[in-house]
């Protein structure tokens, strides 16, 4: 059996994704969390002298914060089967696996091991952030120089 | 199964609810003023606050203009400042500002603790983080 | 003794007296539950760390082994094992506590028939004349170390398998009476079927399955349809379905099947199946053990199945090597 065979075989038996179904699914729990997201800023704003602009950062830390009781209580996983990408690309992800990664690795200390571990999956996604975030700025000071957009 | 799908409908209808745009002065029915921003275009709504030295106004713009939200208040504030150039004239669109003066309007404050809740809001306002 | 290519012919009738079988609180359902020895209800105690739980049912799947077969641990001449954590952390430690002479096996997740196959030699040798040979998984252990933490939100594909918590060992004797013997030993090459998922290792291990089936059948003479069963270790629902249809034998369809595939029924939950080391352990040492006593089976072919990957090769973009073993065993009319 040759290699073009065999991939043939694999192919045939291979169970097709429904990417309609999961894109509706990450759509509607991604949905979910960010009306959830939107609730609490106008919470904020409302209870609290937050202002549109500096609503932000307690809605962020509050998202976290769910994120982190509902993987420490093992329901975030559940979510995350069910809803894919809607459940991992807001903040929520990152909470979940910043957490998930500190639990993992409480059989290895607190220093080296929760420390150390901590950011295993996120460390991508701030050394990518923050690069990216570098670059727009930079092209941003670039455009506002020559004058085509402004501040 | 079935619940999940009442809970999901539920919060689509609900996300449809939204208040409807007020246009209004304080303390006084100024004229002038409400001609000025009934012509702008460019916004739906205007709650403000007038005080000897300061004008306060919040505006609302639609979301899909949100995106030369800095030019729009710029604008509206060189106008304002045309027409009152002795006082102090500050235009913000922030769901915050807008809530407070609300508040202070349904509470008909006068002069002083007009002036104090003016301050605290523009005080608010500069907040960074 | 016939050496053809890989296939070793026990003339010594090495046999496997009793076995041993521990598994976890997920397996409890599943429809070899009768079969096994021991379920624990949790995946590791207050104060261990799953490693140590490993080592533990390690230790609990030995014990009952050789308690079954009326031997003490003192007189046991090897033990061998295997299974999936770095270094062999839990079997070495359970070595430990046995203090037997011991080999550790790595083959992946086909360890338990390595072990079986080293075993044999071991007694067909005539050097030894008792050997406790097996392997284990534990689920949450290999999941930190193959793949991400446990509460970590990753959707898993319909291909994805469940790695069992459990620990099967045997007790190898010669020429036990009303004992399962193991006949031949076919030792696997590695094949690479340049599959890079290792979310889909089904497709990668079936034609290792396919290469070793078919040189142990052509270096005993014999066809599909005089096996009983021919069960794989760990292919899965989808990675058994891509071995039958590599196959042009029609009896295929019905005999071969897959440790895998059965281990958790018909629950979706666990996508395509159980894989792990434990896996084929577990179900060749219990459920096939059981069904070759009772006089059931007479002849069966297990062939465990493993897929050669760490962590740091399937980053480094490379495909997925794999290896399988097999065992053929055959019951004796009781004397």
């Amino acid at each position: 059996m040759d290699q073009k065979q065999f991939e043939d075989i694999v192919d045939k038996q291979n169970p097709k994704t429904p990417m309609f179904t999961n894109m509706l699914k990450a759509f509607l729990v991604g949905g979910i969390i960010c009306t959830i997201g939107q609730l609490l800023v106008f919470f904020y704003i409302r209870f609290f002298s937050f202002t549109e602009r500096t609503a932000a950062n307690p809605t962020a830390a509050t998202l976290v914060f769910i994120a982190m009781l509902l993987t420490g209580f093992g329901y975030y996983k559940k979510i995350s089967q069910f809803a894919g990408a809607g459940s991992a690309v807001p903040i929520t992800g990152f909470g979940n696996s910043v957490v998930s990664a500190a639990i993992e690795h409480k059989t290895e200390g607190y220093v080296l091991g929760v420390g150390g571990n901590m950011f295993k999956l996120a460390g991508s996604v701030i050394v990518f952030g923050v690069l990216s975030a570098f670059f727009v700025a930079l092209i941003k000071t670039i455009l506002v120089k020559i004058g085509v957009v402004s501040w | 199964m079935k619940n999940k799908w009442i809970v999901i409908l539920l919060f689509l209808t609900l996300g449809a609810c939204s208040d409807a745009s007020e246009r209004s002065v304080y303390p006084s029915q100024d004229v002038e003023l409400e001609k000025v921003l009934d012509e702008q275009d460019s916004i739906i709504g205007y709650k403000s606050l007038m005080d000897d030295n300061t004008l306060l106004v919040s505006i609302e713009i639609p979301t899909m203009k949100r995106f030369s939200k800095v030019k729009i208040e710029e604008n509206i504030k060189k106008e304002l400042e045309n027409q009152y150039p002795n006082k102090e004239v500050i235009v913000i669109d922030d769901l915050k500002v807008r809530w407070e003066i609300e508040k202070i309007i349904e509470k008909e404050q006068e002069s002083k603790e007009l002036t104090k809740s003016i301050e605290k809001i523009l005080a608010l306002s500069k907040e960074e983080t | 003794m016939v050496k053809a290519n890989g296939t070793i012919q026990f003339t010594e009738k090495p046999s496997i007296a009793s076995t041993g079988v521990t598994v976890g609180p997920m397996e409890k359902d599943s429809p070899f539950a009768s079969a096994f020895d021991e379920i624990l209800l949790l995946e590791k105690e207050k104060n261990e760390s799953y490693e140590e739980a490993n080592t533990r049912f390690i230790e609990k799947a030995c014990a009952i082994t050789v308690k079954k077969g009326h031997e003490k641990m003192e007189n046991i001449d090897v033990f061998i094992g295997g299974d999936l954590i770095n270094q062999l952390s839990p079997t070495n430690f359970a070595a430990r506590k046995l203090k037997i002479p011991y080999l550790g096996v790595f083959s992946a997740c086909a360890s338990s028939v390595e072990s079986l196959i080293i075993g044999s030699l071991l007694l067909e040798s005539g050097k030894a004349s008792s050997i406790l040979a097996g392997a284990s998984s534990h689920h949450p252990a290999v999941e930190r170390q193959f793949r991400y933490p446990l509460e970590y939100g990753a959707q898993k594909p319909k291909t994805a398998q469940w790695t069992v918590t459990a620990a099967g060992f045997a007790l190898l004797q010669k020429q036990v009476k009303n004992a399962p013997i193991i006949t031949h030993g076919t030792i696997g090459r590695v094949v690479d079927g340049k599959q890079a998922n290792p979310l889909h290792m089904g497709a990668a291990m079936a034609p290792a399955a396919r290469d070793t089936i078919e040189r142990h059948l052509t270096n005993t003479n014999s066809k599909v349809s005089d096996f009983d069963v021919i069960m794989t270790g760990d292919l899965g629902k989808i990675g058994l379905n891509i071995l039958k249809d590599m196959f042009t034998d029609e009896d295929c369809h019905v005999i071969l099947q897959d440790a895998g595939a059965q281990f958790y029924g018909e629950d979706t939950f666990f996508n395509a199946g159980a894989s792990g080391a434990g896996c084929s352990a577990a179900v060749f040492l219990s459920h096939i053990y059981n069904q070759l006593q009772n006089g059931t089976f007479k002849r069966v072919l297990l062939v465990a199945t493993g897929a050669l990957l760490s962590p740091l090769t399937f980053q480094q973009g490379e495909t997925i090597p794999c290896i399988a073993h097999a065992i053929e065993c055959r019951m004796e009319k009781r004397n």
